[in-house]
């Protein structure tokens, strides 16, 4: 196979992955595909990050900064970001139920959302940055003429997956007074919004609209959001039965040509009915259906 | 319109049948024809704007529209684009009439279709009849043999290859003569002679009746075997000469062999085949897979029928002779009907030509027949075609107490059919009554009170019992297949027709719930005595009569039926006199299982004070006398439950032995199925019944206790409701509970735990789970201080996706459970509709997800437990079945993708639906019935749709039911029916929904389903389709048991072999290697750490599914059941993404670059990356490549 340096932009970087004694082939190349970060949101961020594809599973700062030791000593790693939950960043409950959080919107674009198998390496400064990707096209250029071999990639779990296992187990076990605590604080800091938007709702309450109308707010319900929600449905619902009543007022059966219609519509029915009926009998004959062995 | 109100009158008179009289071809030619007459003139009118008229049928339908609309006043509007809508007057006639019959047409049009498919070929006719002719002109040709003496006629046959087939007793020493003249009358007999033979997969053996001429036979030749004698010389030298004929004009590619017409061995016949070879003949018929019965009768009236009653005897054994002979009903009947074969011909065809559909009715009960395995032999039932249309056409003439008619000759074949149905499910031939009728006038057909305790239609005519082969036993099944299909045909709900008239349902794994088999020697069985066999002719019968009525006293109401069958041929040489004995004869009995009464422990029998001599001598030892709780004292047998052998079972092999044969050996498999299930570690559990839910019941206990407790606690809410809504708590998990089995993934029961309304909920979902936690965090405190509950909190972001603060309380009880509380609030439902509500719109169908994901783990979840555990008490057999259910999905690595409560509603199809079957009363049966299902259920096509309301118990009940209950209606029906078409509409491959299980919980039919894949849900199809065939191949024995629940890895992309872990004995299963291991190993406490006994496997795979989704499925056994806790982990590349792919950033999975732009999957290093993860728990790697 021809050896593919750069793809689409992004540096392919060859490595290898730590051996598992079950399965023995000669050489198991992975392949990282890395590139200089752009991002339009956080410049002074992705000045000094490098963007990556497909790293090993489970990478972390340690594996990734042991990685980069080798490649580029001097440039020091400050956070490396990846998406570990597979998840998609856009769907967030809480946002989606309510507008109590709608003014941190500004704050949300800062994170950094990196698709699903992808991760950010962020140094501590542009430079280093910029040398460790040099670096990085080093190696690469070595390993193409053979001149040093591939880097072995090590999981460096801290404990056997059997341990890690069974421990992740005890992980989803709260510790009692931990949770109320952060359940008091979360609840604290939700009352505080509620209570700003309470205020902000009083304030809707005493506005008077063109048509000079103020929107009642009943005292159980807190949020711009749930209120408005609430008159939608009623609308809704009160469609529906005008709907109903319109229907009942009429007579079906007044003049002649009524009850004629009505029976022709009846007989075509049936008619129709009858036609669906051979048209699917036929259908299954063509199926075969009708074989009884 | 005379025609027509006639037909009118008949619709209206006869009965209100749900489908109606005429078929609307009938109405159509009938009405057609006379408007064809009257409007000849005007002919072709305006055909071509009459689209809203079917355009298939001819042009007669918009022919006369103008004269017929002005007399019926009914004008219909030419103008305009209603002309398009005009209907002709016969169209609007039509319809009117058949209002009626145009709802349920559907049904009509597929009888027609059935029957058109069914018919015989007109090309195969054509050639059997030419061959048919020429057989006729060669027996013509056949010389008379003049009083031959036996010696001279076993002289005449000595150097010749036929054997006269001479019934036993042979004839010896006798002064009656044989001989041969033309015979009187040659005939097709039959259906093919009357013309309502169908195709059937076997080939069709055509019957020609050659009746004897009067002058060979005398007055008193009925006895003794005289009158048989003579006639299997008068057969044996018909076949001679047919031979020489044969050959002289070359018709080389004939097989001639003797065989005994429905399986009675008095009537010997000839049975002609063609064979492959010289085709070129033209009377070579192999092609046409007929064959050809050369019957050979006695001339109607020839002896004194009454001699030949039932009642009388007509083999005088030379014994003592005060001894009273008995009976000789079933010689007698052979011999009447050997006398009546064109009298019943000509009945039939008479019949057939005053009533317009008798042929399609006849049509009809002859593919119900044989789809049930049912036909004229006695092994078989007795009860045959020819049987079905005698009786129809009795009824055509009456059939009521004062010979009022039951059928009319003007109804439809359906009507006809499903008169008879009813007639045979209600009518009681047995010991309330009989049926008598005439074949031979016009004299109606009664019902008389009063039973011969033998089923009986009695002709008077010919003094023949119609029915003389259907024994008690087989008339029990007969009745219980006709009870079944009327229900069907009642059925407005379904449309039943695949399973009346196109499913097979004679497949004895499928039919009985369970069977035994065992061999017999007829030879020197003592019993078996000279009147024994004149009284049952065979030691088949004989012994079928015995073992039925030894079973039917020994097992009274546990069972619902018996089926005695046997394995042998009839089929013989014409070089021997009978087919060669059998050394062993090869018993077969089919039990259908009474469910309420099957495992009861005691057998009663008479008071102390009354007579119990025939109770004490049948029983033996076992029997003993016993005084139970009310005080009677009663003689009675006590059985004993066992895990693996049902009590019907151990009485069998007890009774047999006792009263058949000491050493007999008697086989089942339903022992080997019910071994399967795993046992549970509980003291005494290999002493329970199959169906004993003991286990669940403890578990039941310990949450209602937990139920009181917490519903006393004191809270800033009281609690409104805890409900259940885990598989143990529905009596369906895969293993029973057992305290302390902390490995069981089973062992922590949810439970749903709603408070009282409350308008202070958080309007935001995330301080709402927060608030949740605080109640949940109160609970534990009260708990862990004032009682000996412990418990403690779990995060749980499985429950629902992208909701990250759900928390659950987990409860151990001090009796060893494991309970999960959730809480729900009302709250709830509205935020995650806002939810979908202000989703963005690419993102809707990620939240409608969530959404559906709330509502299954909180809504649906309680109603289906609820559901499910009232229908397991209706159904003792549906806990186990739908076990081991989940034990063959497991062992086949497919438990893991299904939802078990989608399993659930799949293992209920049998139960609730059970179509021509009946409801499974054993494991095997109930489990073999769920794969047959799924073998056969074309998901891409047919939606499944349960009926899950509770059955009355009795009919009083249904009616005052029938208002209240939440059956499934007509409505409901069409409703999920409907949406299974809009679900198929978008997705016609199944490539996001396969299963669709509609109920009136769910109409929407996905609620349990919609998480699973297109490749789980084909192979689910394709293991079972395995696994039926396999079975009807190889037979259900040990061997193909064990292979149906062993995976074939084979088919997997790579296997990981897991390091075992044994977590057998604390997942609370009896090690099936010693039934003494039990007691010691029981576990009475909780581990110190109870992490260190969950399976870490299920947290590999979880991690694993999280980091490959969408590119590898993983499979693995998700109960680590084989005692040296193995497992292995399956994969399998999505096939979408083994190809080529141009390189993107969200590609998702690991690749390697092939080209400047384009990538590949890189398995090498997705291998050694899900090796590296699954660390130390690997025991072993393999890839196919």
């Amino acid at each position: 196979m021809t050896t593919v340096e750069d793809i689409k932009g992004f540096l392919v970087t060859p490595i290898t992955l730590q051996p598992s004694k079950h399965y023995k082939e000669e050489e198991i190349k992975h392949y990282i595909y890395i590139k200089k970060h752009q991002s339009q949101n956080n410049k002074e961020l992705s000045e000094r990050s490098l963007f990556l594809i497909n790293p090993p599973i489970n990478s972390n700062l340690f594996n990734v900064r042991n990685f980069f030791k080798t490649i580029s000593k001097e440039s020091l790693i400050e956070n490396f970001l990846i998406n570990n939950e597979n998840l998609d960043y856009e769907i967030n409950l809480t946002k989606l139920t309510t507008d109590l959080y709608d003014q941190d919107e500004n704050q949300d674009q800062e994170d950094i959302k990196l698709p699903n198998g992808t991760g950010l390496v962020v140094f501590v400064d542009k430079s280093a940055a910029n040398l460790a990707f040099t670096k990085l096209k080093k190696y690469v250029k070595n390993l193409t003429k053979n001149e040093r071999s591939l880097y072995q990639w090590n999981f460096n779990e801290l404990e056997p997956a059997s341990i890690r296992f069974i421990n992740s187990y005890k992980k989803d076990m709260l510790s009692i007074p931990e949770t109320s605590k952060a359940v008091s604080l979360a609840l604290e800091e939700f009352e505080k919004r509620e209570a700003a938007s309470l205020e902000q709702l009083q304030d809707l309450k005493e506005t008077v609209d063109e048509d000079g109308f103020t929107l009642v707010v009943g005292k159980n319900r807190k949020t711009k959001k749930g209120i408005l929600e609430n008159i939608d449905n009623v609308n809704k619902f009160t469609q529906e039965s005008d709907d109903k009543k319109k229907e009942r007022k009429e007579k079906q059966d007044f003049y002649r040509f009524q009850i004629r219609d009505r029976k022709k519509m009846e007989m075509n029915e049936l008619l129709k009915k009858f036609r669906e009926d051979t048209e699917r009998i036929k259908e299954l004959k063509h199926k075969k259906r009708f074989r009884p062995y | 319109m005379a025609k027509r109100t006639r037909e009118q009158e008949i619709v209206e008179d006869v009965q209100p049948l749900k489908k109606s009289t005429l078929t609307r071809e009938q109405l159509i030619k009938k009405l057609t024809k006379k408007d064809v007459k009257e409007d000849s003139d005007e002919d072709v009118a305006d055909e071509p704007e009459s689209d809203q008229i079917d355009d298939d049928e001819d042009e007669d339908e918009s022919e006369g529209d103008e004269d017929e609309e002005e007399t019926n006043g009914q004008e219909v509007q030419q103008s305009g684009k209603k002309n398009k809508s005009a209907l002709s007057a016969q169209e609007v006639q039509i319809a009117r009439e058949t209002a009626e019959l145009f709802k349920s047409n559907i049904f009509k049009l597929q009888i027609d279709e059935l029957i058109k498919e069914v018919k015989l070929k007109d090309t195969k006719v054509a050639k059997i009849e030419k061959f048919l002719h020429k057989l006729y002109d060669m027996i013509q040709t056949i010389p008379d043999l003049k009083e031959h003496s036996l010696e001279d006629a076993e002289l005449w046959f000595k150097s010749k290859k036929t054997t006269i087939p001479y019934n036993d007793p042979k004839p010896t020493n006798i002064n009656y003569k044989f001989g041969y003249s033309k015979p009187e009358n040659t005939s097709i007999i039959g259906s093919f002679g009357l013309k309502t033979a169908i195709q059937s997969p076997h080939g069709l053996s055509i019957d020609v009746n050659v009746t004897m001429p009067k002058e060979l036979l005398q007055a008193k030749d009925y006895l003794n075997y005289r009158a048989l004698h003579k006639r299997s010389f008068y057969l044996g030298y018909l076949t001679e000469n047919l031979k020489t004929v044969f050959k002289k004009e070359g018709l080389d590619f004939l097989k001639l062999s003797y065989t005994y017409l429905n399986d009675d061995i008095l009537t010997p016949v000839l049975k002609i085949q063609a064979l492959n070879i010289n085709q070129g003949s033209e009377y070579n018929f192999y092609k046409t897979k007929f064959s050809i019965n050369v019957l050979v009768g006695f001339p109607f009236g020839v002896f004194d029928a009454k001699k030949l009653l039932p009642n009388k005897n007509c083999i005088r054994v030379q014994k003592n002779e005060e001894l009273e002979l008995p009976p000789t009903s079933l010689y007698n009947a052979s011999i009447l009907t050997m006398t009546s074969y064109d009298q019943y011909l000509k009945y039939l065809y008479k019949t057939k030509k005053s009533a317009d559909q008798f042929k399609e009715a006849c049509i009809l009960g002859r593919l119900w027949l044989s789809q049930r395995g049912l036909n004229s032999t006695m092994d078989a039932g007795g009860f045959g075609h020819f049987e079905f249309a005698v009786l129809t056409a009795a009824l055509l003439n009456g059939g009521g107490a004062n010979g009022n008619k039951i059928l009319l000759h003007g109804f439809s074949s359906y009507q006809l059919f499903k008169g008879v149905i009813k007639y045979i499910a209600e009518q009681d031939l047995l010991t309330d009554g009989h049926l008598q009728f005439y074949s031979d006038s016009n004299d109606s057909t009664k019902y008389i009170k009063g039973g011969f305790n033998t089923p009986t239609i009695f002709d008077k005519s010919t003094k023949l019992n119609i029915l003389h082969k259907v024994t008690k036993n087989s008339y029990t099944i007969l009745v219980h297949h006709a009870k079944k299909t009327l229900a069907l045909l009642n059925d407005v709900v379904v449309d039943r027709f695949d399973s009346l008239f196109l499913k097979n349902s004679n497949i004895d794994y499928l039919k009985y719930d369970f069977s035994v088999n065992f061999q017999l020697s007829p030879n020197g069985d003592a019993a078996f005595g000279p009147f024994e066999k004149i009284t049952f002719l065979t030691y088949e019968n004989y012994i079928a009569n015995k073992v039925s009525t030894i079973l039917r006293y020994g097992l009274g109401d546990r069972v619902r039926g018996i089926d005695v069958r046997f394995e042998r041929t009839v089929e013989f040489d014409t070089s021997k006199r009978k087919p060669s004995s059998q050394e062993s004869l090869n018993v077969i009995v089919g039990i259908l299982v009474n469910p309420n009464e099957a495992e009861k422990l005691v057998t009663k029998g008479p008071n102390d004070s009354e007579d119990s001599t025939q109770f004490r001598s049948f029983w033996g030892p076992k029997s003993s006398l016993r005084r139970f709780k009310d005080g009677n004292i009663t003689h009675s047998v006590i059985w004993s439950n066992d895990y693996k052998e049902p009590i019907i079972l151990s009485i069998i092999d007890y009774i047999l032995k006792t009263h058949i044969r000491e050493d007999l050996k008697i086989e089942s498999n339903i022992t080997n199925i019910n071994k399967l299930l795993p046992l549970p570690n509980l003291p005494s559990s290999t002493k329970q019944s199959v169906v004993s839910t003991n286990s669940y019941n403890s578990l039941l206990r310990s949450y209602d206790t937990l139920y009181k407790i917490l519903f006393k606690l004191e809270l800033p809410l009281s609690i409104r409701s805890i409900l259940p809504i885990s598989p143990a708590l529905r009596y369906t998990s895969y293993l029973q509970p057992v305290p302390f089995a902390v490995s069981n993934n089973d062992f922590f029961n949810d439970l749903v735990l709603q408070f009282e309304t409350s308008t202070k909920w958080p309007d935001e979902i995330s301080a709402l789970e927060k608030v949740k936690t605080a109640f949940l965090l109160k609970i534990n405190e009260i708990l862990s201080a004032e009682t000996a509950y412990k418990s403690y909190l779990t995060k749980e972001e499985n429950i629902i996706p992208y909701n990250f603060d759900i928390t659950t309380l987990n409860i151990l009880t001090p009796e060893g459970y494991g309970f999960k509380l959730r809480v729900l609030t009302e709250r709830d439902e509205t935020l995650y509709l806002r939810a979908v509500g202000n989703a963005k719109k690419e993102k809707k169908h990620a939240l409608d997800s969530i959404y559906f994901n709330f509502k299954q783990n909180y809504q649906d979840s309680v109603t289906h437990t609820r559901t499910i555990s009232s229908l397991s008490h209706q159904f003792q057999y549906y806990s186990p079945t739908v076990r081991l259910f989940k034990k063959w999905l497991d062992d086949q690595l497919l438990l893991s993708h299904l939802s078990e409560e989608l399993v659930e509603l799949i293992a209920l199809k049998p139960f609730v639906d059970p179509g021509q079957f009946d409801v499974p009363s054993s494991v095997s049966n109930g489990f073999l019935r769920i794969l047959h299902f799924i073998s056969q259920w074309n998901w891409k096509e047919e939606p499944l749709i349960l009926d899950l309301s509770k059955k009355p118990e009795d009919e009083e009940e249904a009616n005052i039911l029938s208002k209240l209950s939440d059956r499934l209606t007509v409505q409901s029906h069409q409703q999920i029916k409907s949406n299974f078409e809009k679900v198929r509409k978008e997705d016609p491959q199944g490539l996001k929904t396969q299963f669709f299980v509609g109920t009136k919980l769910d109409p929407s039919g996905i609620t349990w389903s919609h998480n699973l894949s297109l490749p789980i849900a084909t192979r689910l199809t394709a293991l079972s389709k395995v696994a039926i065939q396999l079975i009807n191949n190889n037979g259900l024995n040990k061997k193909t048991l064990d292979l149906l629940f062993t995976p074939s890895l084979g088919d997997y992309d790579f296997v990981i072999n897991l390091k075992s872990i044994p977590l057998t004995t604390s997942s609370g299963i009896l090690p099936n290697t010693s039934a003494f291991k039990n007691l010691l190993n029981t576990s009475n406490s909780y581990p110190s750490d109870i992490t260190s006994k969950f399976n870490p496997i299920r947290k590999l795979i979880q991690e694993l599914n999280s980091k490959f989704e969408g590119t590898i499925i993983f499979s693995y056994h998700s109960h680590t059941l084989s005692e040296s806790g193995e497992n292995v982990i399956t994969g399998l590349f999505v096939p979408s993404k083994l190809q080529n792919s141009k390189f993107k950033v969200q590609l998702g999975y690991n690749f390697e670059p092939v080209t400047k732009d384009e990538v590949k999957i890189n398995k090498k290093a997705i291998f050694n990356e899900i090796l590296n993860v699954a660390g130390d728990l690997v025991a072993g790697f393999q890839t196919r490549h």
